[in-house]
This record gives C-alpha cells, structure tokens and sequence, in this order.
C-alpha cells in the first residue's frame, strides 16, 4: 500500500483471501470487501505488479508483489 | 539515480549533462512551499513505489530527447522528510537552443507530476496532516 491507500488500511500491507492466479480485478474486489476506506479509493488506484503497471484484466501469480497505487502527487 | 532520499545536488546533474553543442540549459527545481489552500505548511514527506518510479521517470527523460531537440535530459525526486525551501525535484535539460530546452524542460515536469508514482504528506502548523490531493495513474 502506499500513500493515501496506506493511511486507509493503517498499514504497509493488508492480507486477503485469493486462489492464486487470479486476474488483478478480483484482487481488488477482494480489497474493496475487506476495506471500507479502501473501496473508495481503489477505482482512482493503479495496480503494480513488480516495477510494471498493470490492467485489471493481468493474471497474478503467486510470489507476485502487487502495490495499490493512489493518485499521485508528486513535484511541487 | 532518479529517487532519493540525499538533498539532490544541481552541481551534480550539470556535470552530468555537460555539452559543448547545447547552448540552452534551463533548469526547473520545485521546492517546499510553506502554505497550502489557506494553511500554513511546516514541513512534508515524500514517498514513492521506489522502482516504478525509477522506470516512469527514466521513461519520460527519453521522451524528451525524442520529442524535443535536447541534448541532454535529467530528473531527480527526493523522498523522505524535506523542510521548507527544500528541492523536492530537479530538471535539467540541456538544448543547443533555447525554446527547446524551455519546452522539453516543462514537459518533464508536467509528466512527472502525472505519471510517477510519489506522494505528498504535507503538515500544518495547526498539528493536522493529509495527503495533497493527486492526479490518477493511467
């Protein structure tokens, strides 16, 4: 988690329950369930697997490192 | 090194990018305002996804070579704690003529403000935090 998404969930992580693969949109749906704060933030959230953006419809696979990444607001 | 928590040091990125054919260098740095929407700002964290950050920006130094005549394109963006007047982010783009470097330079940090993955925690000297509101990923 990071950013706002972190300051939601009270943590640098959050766990769920998901059968590996699994497309990332079930990933987040599961997020959205085990979240209330998440759930409004994740339709403006990015998914990264690894150091690539990926689209909802991306396969996870298990040992897959997947970051929710809020809007962003870098610069100045 | 694009991210990093050290004070970014211009001298650094002008040695770096040191062309005897580039006449025009334009240097754009952003640093810690001490206010924001009306409330007095003391200080921020920056944080990032280190290595999509890393890639983003990377990414978008070579589109300014390709889309604009620059010789030469740097960015860096500092995380971690930074006081007031701090530079949070450099660019450097060195042109062999100026309205070159003037474009490419704004390009880059409007694209960095768009698509690389940072956050910005600022606190306010009434005691209260937030995150500054962003610009969702692609």
């Amino acid at each position: 988690m990071f950013g706002p998404a972190r300051e939601r969930v009270g943590g640098e992580s959050i766990t769920v329950d998901v059968a590996l693969p699994a497309a990332v949109a079930e990933l987040v749906a599961a997020l959205a369930t085990a979240n209330a704060g998440l759930a409004e933030l994740l339709p403006h959230c990015a998914i990264a697997v690894g150091d690539e953006l990926v689209p909802r419809d991306f396969v996870v696979q298990p040992g897959d490192e997947v970051a929710v990444l809020p809007p962003v607001s870098g610069g100045c | 090194m694009r991210i990093q928590e050290a004070p970014l040091r211009l001298d650094a990125l002008l040695a770096e990018t040191d062309l005897p054919d580039c006449g025009g260098l334009v240097v754009f740095s952003g640093t810690v305002r001490d206010h924001h929407d009306g409330k007095a700002v003391t200080r921020l964290i920056y944080t990032a996804h280190t290595p999509v950050a890393e890639r983003m920006i990377g990414e978008i130094e070579q589109e300014v070579l390709t889309k604009f005549a620059v010789g030469a394109c740097r960015i860096q963006h500092r995380i971690g704690e930074l006081r007031i007047g701090e530079a949070a982010v450099l660019v450097v783009v060195r042109a062999a003529h100026r309205d070159a470097a003037f474009e490419g330079s704004r390009y880059a940090i409007d694209e960095v403000k768009r698509r690389v993955p940072i956050w910005k925690e600022e606190f306010y000297a009434d005691g209260t935090r937030a995150y500054v509101e962003g610009c969702a990923l692609a």
